[in-house]
């Protein structure tokens, strides 16, 4: 009785939490295991050089893992060295792998008059190019069973055609010219495109999470969880227990509108006392992430590897 | 088993009006006549040909009939969802800002940033900027708007 008052309690937050992700089936997606393996792409992009671009990548997902109510675990498996597995999307008959990947060329340049993937889609995988336009910076794809939402595959891919990424400690260029500034941040950007891939959608009331869906040229500031996301994972991947489901209808936001559970009559129950455990440490560390943003503080708890 | 694929995106701001108007080959208000999906060429990613036909031209001299390539659909019992790409509806009004393709095919300017969805009864124009993460958007960027300010606000940004 206890449990459900207090979930009554955080049903009734006036602020609108952490969004999952819903497939075309309407069901939440998620991840049967808690965390996946990832493969950097050795090809990275030229605008970073040496290792610094995939460590970046790595401190993203490292990132995630950090949240202490959860066990989230990210595997990387050996960079990838072949030309022909720059493939995004899912293969039923093939080996999948969750990639990370810059597209160097747009497909605009890449891609000969004329060709049929301009018309049909695709252009990407065969060329190898940047297919979304200008103005996108991001895209991660991510494929699931639209029944059950378990997703299987999941590829991020940064256009580098385009945009100078960066993955530095400083502010904000100011010119084209300059050097050792923040342009297009890797680690920013794959932060928030992991929270994608493993089910969250944007937070639009908490400009400190990581999952908010804006923000201004060289932030850096989505490197780093706020609470909110930290909650959404921790909704989803429990420490010690199954990956939420949920099948219901979309609430506004929060945990609350996907509640249900898809791993026996405990899982419910489960996922309640794990929300209850989440909002008791926020009221203990309510600044946690808010205050911990400068580029000093990100880089030691990149190092420490602790977010919560 | 059925699939869904989905694609959270970040794109690049600014999106209001008179951006999204300048960046954009054509700028079409229409209604979607029909839809079609089918995998790519090579396999992994569905792309969805929404058909539009045109009612009023706003930018560009595309054909009256306008196909549009969004990522993403069904197949079969395949379905995918493109999570940040612009979504269509049969027979839905709509006014989008499209970057040409190839020939008569276009796609969405800025993913779902570009298309706004025309409201029957009260005529006003709004756009669902959820599932798309914006670096330097503004915050004055208006997404509901009369049909007719933003019929006006392209025609005159067109112009120039």
């Amino acid at each position: 009785m206890k449990v459900l008052a207090c979930a009554l309690l955080l049903c009734a937050l006036p602020a609108r939490a952490f969004v999952r992700t819903r497939n075309s089936a309407g069901v939440c997606i998620w991840w049967s295991a808690h965390g996946h393996s990832f493969q950097v792409d050795a090809l990275g992009t030229p605008d970073v050089t040496g290792a610094a671009a995939a460590d970046a990548v790595r401190r993203s997902f490292a990132t995630w893992s950090a949240a202490s109510c959860s066990d989230l675990a990210f595997a990387e498996q050996p960079i990838s060295t072949s030309a022909a597995d720059r493939l995004v999307g899912y293969f039923p008959s093939a080996a999948n792998h969750n990639l990370v990947l810059f597209r160097t060329r747009n497909c605009r340049d890449a891609v000969p008059s004329g060709t049929t993937c301009t018309g049909s889609g695709g252009c990407s995988n065969l060329y190898d190019c940047w297919d979304q336009g200008d103005g996108v910076i991001a895209s991660t794809t991510t494929t699931s069973d639209a029944r059950s939402g378990e997703i299987l595959d999941s590829d991020i891919e940064l256009n580098a055609a385009v945009f100078r990424f960066t993955a530095v400690d400083g502010l904000p260029c100011q010119t084209a010219a300059e050097t050792g500034c923040v342009r297009t941040d890797v680690q920013n950007t794959v932060t928030h495109e992991a929270g994608h891939s493993l089910g969250l959608d944007h937070s639009p009331d908490h400009p400190e999470a990581a999952m908010y869906p804006t923000g201004p040229p060289g932030e850096v500031t989505k490197r780093v969880l706020a609470q909110d996301d930290i909650q959404g994972i921790c909704s989803i991947y429990p420490r010690g227990a199954a990956s939420m489901t949920c099948t219901g209808p979309a609430a506004g936001g929060g945990g609350c509108g996907c509640s249900a559970a898809q791993t026996g009559p405990g899982a419910a129950l489960v996922t309640l006392l794990v929300l209850l455990q989440i909002r008791r440490r926020s009221r203990r560390t309510p600044q946690l992430a808010m205050s911990s943003r400068t580029p000093a503080a990100i880089a030691a708890r990149s190092q420490s590897g602790s977010v919560n | 088993m059925l699939l869904a694929l989905l694609l959270a995106a970040t794109v690049l701001g600014p999106a209001d009006v008179e951006s999204l108007t300048k960046v954009s080959d054509a700028v079409v208000h229409a209604q979607v006549m029909r839809r079609s999906s089918a995998w790519a060429p090579g396999g992994g990613q569905i792309f969805t040909t929404v058909v539009l036909r045109a009612i009023e031209i706003w930018k560009g001299d595309p054909e009256r009939e306008i196909a549009v390539l969004v990522p993403g659909g069904e197949v079969g019992e395949l379905s995918q969802t493109v999570q940040g790409a612009a979504s269509f509806a049969d027979g839905e009004e709509v006014v989008v800002f499209l970057h040409r393709r190839a020939a008569g095919v276009f796609q969405v300017e800025r993913l779902s940033l570009g298309k706004f969805s025309v409201a029957e009864r009260t005529r006003r124009a709004v756009r669902d900027r959820r599932l798309i993460s914006c670096e330097g958007c503004q915050p004055s960027e208006t997404d509901d708007l009369p049909l007719d300010e933003l019929r006006a606000r392209v025609l005159s940004r067109a112009r120039r």
